[in-house]
């Protein structure tokens, strides 16, 4: 199946057939999220309409940790398998997860000010998510460290590797460690302490969220593989020329 | 008309809530539209280099 899809070709044409798909599933769990998020769902008891931002920060974390996941897995899969594919899978989704993570620390910010009184303060979970944003930088960096691109792709992949470290901690840094951000309230053993109301918007963002990272991920590797084969045409045309 | 405006300033949180919708959309419209314009420029270089070829 990967070496099937390693071809810009094919990749080309079931992007082509998958895209319209995604997109589609984007839009709607969006428009429906936004509607249940602005509209239907009640304000806080307690923290008001502000509660409205916990709609798109929180799935902005999640997506954070999620494409990190996804990121590190296909570059294990790269290192140990040394198929090409996935570290094209692995550097297309570096700076996709690298947005989502920029968007859940801004929007937390723009909470914690009317909720905590500041923007920012240097406690476990912030941290830990600044780091993984830090760790996506690297990764995207490493992605054009050196002009051997294995080396690229292997030191790439060893970073992201060594970055998982991070998402547990990220995780439970909540009850490690005395923070002023909350407890988990959704994914927890007990089962979510957030009413249906509220977890309706939630979970269609974070659909949508998972849609949209997935059709950019597509064009990213389709981009990617078109700058291959670009480059190996300008190889031909040299080749000829000579 | 004064449920427009009372709709809109969040109850006084306003300030706070739309800024952040304001700033995911246009992270997420941002990062699709460079990778977008990013493929078709690669697309047009393709084209335009396998055109040469056969000339």
């Amino acid at each position: 199946m990967f070496n099937f899809l390693a071809n810009p070709m094919r990749f080309s044409r079931l992007s082509l057939k998958m895209k319209p798909w995604i997109g589609c599933f984007t839009l709607c769990f969006l428009l429906s999220g936004l509607w249940f998020a602005l509209l239907s769902s009640p304000a806080d008891y307690q923290q008001g309409d502000t509660v409205r931002i916990m709609y798109v920060h929180v799935p902005c974390a999640w997506m954070a940790m999620f494409v990190f996941l996804f990121l590190a897995t296909f570059s294990l899969i790269g290192l140990i398998w040394r198929h090409p594919l996935a570290y094209v899978i692995a550097q297309s989704a570096a700076p996709i997860g690298a947005c989502f993570t920029l968007l859940c620390l801004i929007t937390g910010s723009l909470w914690g000010k009317p909720m905590w009184g500041t923007w920012w303060v240097w406690d476990a979970r912030l941290t830990s998510v600044l780091i993984l944003f830090f760790l996506y930088l690297g990764v995207m960096t490493l992605h054009k460290a050196f002009d051997d691109p294995i080396r690229c792709e292997k030191s790439a992949a060893i970073l992201a590797i060594f970055g998982l470290i991070n998402l547990p901690i990220i995780k439970f840094s909540v009850d490690w460690w005395n923070t002023l951000h909350q407890p988990a309230s959704v994914i927890k053993m007990s089962g979510p302490s957030i009413h249906f109301s509220m977890l309706t918007p939630l979970f269609l963002i974070a659909f949508s969220f998972i849609c949209f990272f997935f059709y950019v991920l597509l064009i990213r590797i389709e981009t990617i593989l078109a700058s291959k084969r670009l480059e190996a045409l300008h190889r031909q045309f040299g080749k000829r020329a000579q | 008309m004064p449920e427009i405006f009372e709709y809109f300033s969040m109850g006084g949180y306003g300030w706070f809530v739309w800024p952040c919708y304001l700033v995911v959309g246009a992270g997420l419209i941002g990062i699709w539209f460079q990778s977008k314009k990013s493929l078709e420029k690669r697309k047009e270089e393709i084209s335009a280099l396998e055109a040469k070829f056969k000339d």
